[in-house]
C-alpha cells in the first residue's frame, strides 16, 4: 500500500487537529468548573505606596537661639510667691548673722583664708590627712638637720652618689692580715656646695682594724671633697639635709 | 567572727605590714645607708720609729726591724718623715690618733738600756696598751739577732706563722772562670763563702735542718754532688756518678736528694740516700732531658723541668713515680721550678720566659691562677721561698738577689750586690 504526497498530507493535518482537540477540550472544560479566586487587597502592602513617600528636605544642624535667662534682680518681685521681702538700709535692720547689701538682707561671709598662718607653714595649704608626720620642719631646703640618718639611694643611678662611693671604695684598704668581721657604718655632713663639714663612725664592727680602715677611709674622702667639692644636685639637696652614712662590708664584692 | 576569705586578707594584710617594716629598715629613720662592698687588701702598715736620743745600738735596731718587717712579706713600713707623733713625748707608749692620722695601723717602740732591750709592739685601733711586750738581754748576742727574735715573735703575732728573721740563703756567685757556694743571712748581711777551691761550684740546696748544704762542683772535673756543713769544713763527695750530678734538693725529711743524673746517656730524674748517695729509684725515663727536681712540702711529688713536649715546662711526677704532668703551659720556656712550703698551698714559683727577659712567677696547682713576682726588671732566675712562703728570693742577673713578696705584692727589695745564680733559702731559725 502507497499514499501519493497530496494523500500523506492531508493524513498529517487531520492528526494534528485531532491531537489538538485532546489536549485542549479537558482543560477548558475543567477550567469553567473551577470556583473563582477572590484577591484580599485589604491584607496586601502596596510598593508603590513606599516608593512614593514624601521626602522631608535636609536641613544644616540649627543652633538653639532661645533668650538666655534674665536675672533677676534682687529687689522686686520674688519668684516665690511665699518669700517674705527683707528689705533694709542698713545691717542693723538685718539679723546678726546677716548684712545689708542692696537692700536686701544677706549671709555674713567669713575670709577663712586669711586666718591660715602662711609665714610659719607654706606648706599648711598642701596638707593631706593621709601625710605622714615629717617632723621638725627645715628653714630652708638643704639645710642640715643631723638629728636623722639620710640614705643615698644607689640604685636609683644618682652619678653624685656613686662617684661617692667610689671615692669611698678607692680609700677603702683593710690590711690582708687584720680579720674583718662586722661592717662598721660611717657618716657624712654633706653641705651643699659639696664640702664635707663633719664626718663619724656611727656603728664599729668587731674588728678595730676594720673600723680603722673605715675611719681612714672617711678622713681621706673628707679630704679629697674639700680639696675638690664637688657641688650636691639640687635634687639631691633634702637628701643631704641629714647624715649620709655608708655601711662598709669588706667581705662582699 | 570574721569569714574564712576576710581571715585570709587580715593575714595577708599583716604580713604586707611587716615586710614593709623590714624593707623600711634603710630608711633614714633607721640609719642605713649606702653599701660600700668591697675592700682594697693590701699589705699592713706598720710604723718602727726610731728610740729618741738613740744611741748607734738604738739605730742599729730601727734599721734591722725596719729590713725585716720590709721583708717579711705582710707589712708596709711607714715612711719616717709622715711621723706627726712627738716621738720624746711618747717614749715607749703611743698617741694612737697621730699614728691614725699617718696610715699606721701597727707601732713598734723599743728602749735599748745597758743590758737589755725592751720593744712594744701597738695596734693603733686598740688604743696605747701594748698588745705585745718582750724583753731580751744583751748578753750573749748580738743586736741584729735580738732583732730578728723580736720580728718573729711580731710575725707571730699578727699570723699565727713563725716568722723567718734569722734564716740564711746560700747562692753560686760567679767569679773570673770560677763560682763559689756562698751563704748570708736572709737580708744580706753577714755573707761568707762555703766553698774554698778555685773550681766551679754551683746549685747549692741547704738540707731541712739548715746544717748541710749540698752542691755540685767540678773540682774533680766531673760534675759530682757534695755535701758539708755551712761553715766550710771539708765536704764530701756525696754522688759521683758518670756525668752529670745535678740540681740537688733534699726531701722534707732530710733523708733523701732528688737530683739529676746522666749515668746513662741522658739527663734523668733519681732519688738518692742523703747519708750515702746511693740510688734509691729512678723518677722519670723519658729520651728527653729532666732536669732540676724540687720536693714537694710534703714529700708526695716531686717537679721538675722537661721537654718532653717540646720546650722546657714544669711537670709534677708522683715521688714514688709514675706519669708525669705538666703543669706550666704559659710561654715556651720554664724552669727551676721550686714549691711553696706554706701550710695548706699547692703553689710553685719558677723562671719563666717572657718576650726577651726572664720572669718569676707563681702558679696555683689547684686555681691554675698565676701570679707574676717580676716583671720589666731585668732577668729573673731561680726563685726560692722563705721558709713560711711570705717571700720568694731570686737572683737578678748581673745585679744580685732580691726579695718579692710572694702574693707579688710591694716592691722587690735588694739584699745582695753582685753577680750571682742558684739561689736556695734556708730553713727557719731556731728559737
Amino acid at each position: 500500500m502507497s499514499f501519493k504526497d497530496g494523500e500523506i498530507q492531508a493524513v498529517s493535518v487531520l492528526g494534528t487537529a485531532i491531537l489538538t482537540s485532546a489536549l485542549a477540550l479537558p482543560v477548558l472544560y475543567l477550567t469553567k468548573q473551577a470556583p473563582p479566586v477572590k484577591v484580599k487587597f485589604d491584607n496586601m502592602e502596596s510598593i508603590e505606596a513606599s516608593i512614593a513617600y514624601k521626602k522631608t528636605p535636609q536641613k544644616q544642624p540649627q543652633k538653639k537661639t532661645s533668650q538666655p535667662d534674665v536675672k533677676k534682680p534682687d529687689e522686686g518681685v520674688s519668684h516665690n510667691e511665699k518669700k517674705v521681702v527683707d528689705a533694709c538700709k542698713a545691717d542693723s535692720d538685718c539679723k546678726s548673722d546677716e548684712t545689708c547689701k542692696s537692700g536686701t538682707c544677706v549671709e555674713k561671709v567669713e575670709k577663712v583664708a586669711a586666718k591660715t598662718d602662711v609665714k610659719t607653714d607654706p606648706f599648711k595649704n598642701f596638707h593631706h590627712d593621709d601625710d605622714n608626720d615629717v617632723g621638725k620642719p627645715t628653714t630652708q631646703p638643704g639645710d642640715f638637720n643631723g638629728e636623722e640618718y639620710g640614705w643615698a639611694p644607689l640604685t636609683t643611678g644618682a652619678p653624685f652618689w656613686q662617684k661617692f662611693v667610689k671615692d669611698i671604695h678607692e680609700n677603702f684598704s683593710l690590711p690582708t692580715i687584720s680579720d674583718a668581721n662586722g661592717t662598721p657604718v660611717g657618716c657624712f655632713h654633706i653641705s651643699p656646695d659639696g664640702k664635707i663639714v663633719d664626718t663619724k663612725l656611727k656603728e664599729k664592727s668587731d674588728s678595730p682594724d676594720l673600723d680603722q680602715a673605715a675611719e681612714h677611709a672617711i678622713d681621706a674622702v673628707k679630704k679629697l671633697r674639700n680639696d675638690n667639692p664637688d657641688p650636691v644636685p639640687t635634687e639631691l639637696l633634702g637628701q643631704t639635709s641629714r647624715w649620709i652614712c655608708f655601711r662598709f662590708d669588706p667581705n662582699k664584692t | 567572727m570574721l569569714p574564712f576569705r576576710s581571715k585570709q586578707n587580715l593575714i595577708a594584710l599583716v604580713a604586707l605590714s611587716l615586710a614593709g617594716s623590714a624593707a623600711r629598715a634603710d630608711d633614714p629613720g633607721s640609719g642605713v645607708v649606702l653599701q660600700v662592698n668591697g675592700a682594697q687588701r693590701g699589705l699592713y702598715p706598720i710604723a718602727t720609729p726610731l728610740a729618741p736620743g738613740g744611741d748607734s745600738a738604738a739605730r742599729e735596731v730601727a734599721q734591722v726591724e725596719a729590713m725585716d718587717l720590709s721583708l717579711a712579706g705582710v707589712f708596709k713600713v711607714v715612711d719616717p718623715t709622715s711621723y706627726l707623733a712627738d716621738l720624746n713625748a711618747e717614749q715607749l707608749g703611743i698617741d694612737p690618733q697621730k699614728w691614725k692620722d699617718v696610715g699606721a695601723f701597727g707601732v713598734v717602740k723599743y728602749q735599748v738600756t745597758g743590758d737589755s732591750i725592751e720593744f712594744r709592739l701597738y695596734e693603733v685601733a686598740k688604743g696605747n696598751t701594748a698588745a705585745l711586750t718582750k724583753v731580751y738581754k744583751r748578753a750573749g748576742s748580738s743586736t741584729r739577732q735580738l732583732v730578728h727574735r723580736w720580728d718573729n715573735e711580731v710575725v707571730k703575732y699578727y699570723t699565727h706563722e713563725p716568722g723567718f728573721f734569722g734564716s740564711q740563703i746560700a747562692f753560686t756567685a760567679k767569679g773570673k772562670g770560677t763560682s763559689s757556694i756562698m751563704a748570708m743571712d736572709f737580708d744580706g748581711a753577714n755573707a761568707f763563702v762555703v766553698t774554698h777551691n778555685s773550681s766551679t761550684n754551683i746549685l747549692p740546696a741547704w738540707s731541712p735542718s739548715g746544717g748541710l748544704i749540698a752542691y755540685t762542683s767540678f773540682m774533680r772535673n766531673n760534675p759530682d754532688l757534695y755535701i758539708g756543713a755551712p761553715n766550710g769544713s771539708r765536704p764530701r763527695k756525696l754522688s759521683s756518678q758518670r756525668g752529670m750530678n745535678t740540681g740537688a734538693c733534699f726531701s722534707p725529711d732530710g733523708k733523701q736528694i732528688a737530683l739529676t743524673l746522666s749515668k746513662d746517656g741522658n739527663p734523668e730524674i733519681y732519688i738518692i740516700s742523703a747519708s750515702d748517695g746511693s740510688i734509691v729509684r729512678r723518677i722519670t725515663n723519658d729520651k728527653s732531658i729532666d732536669t732540676s727536681p724540687a720536693w714537694s712540702p710534703d714529700g708526695s711529688e716531686l717537679a721538675f723541668v722537661s721537654d718532653r713536649n717540646g720546650g722546657p715546662q714544669i711537670f709534677v711526677a708522683s715521688a714514688s713515680g709514675g706519669a708525669a704532668r705538666q703543669v706550666s703551659f704559659n710561654g715556651d720556656y720554664n724552669t727551676t721550678p721550686t714549691w711553696s712550703p706554706a701550710h695548706g698551698k699547692h703553689v710553685i714559683a719558677y723562671t719563666t720566659r717572657a718576650g726577651s727577659s726572664y720572669d718569676i712567677v707563681t702558679l696555683d696547682l689547684d686555681s691554675k691562677q698565676m701570679t707574676r713576682i717580676t716583671q720589666n726588671e731585668g732577668n729573673n732566675e731561680e726563685p726560692a721561698f722563705s721558709p713560711n712562703g711570705r717571700a720568694i728570693a731570686y737572683a737578678r742577673q748581673g745585679q744580685g738577689i732580691f726579695i718579692s713578696n710572694a702574693d707579688g705584692s710591694g716592691h722587690a727589695i735588694k739584699v745582695y750586690s753582685g753577680n750571682v745564680t742558684g739561689v736556695d733559702w734556708g730553713p727557719a731559725p731556731k728559737d
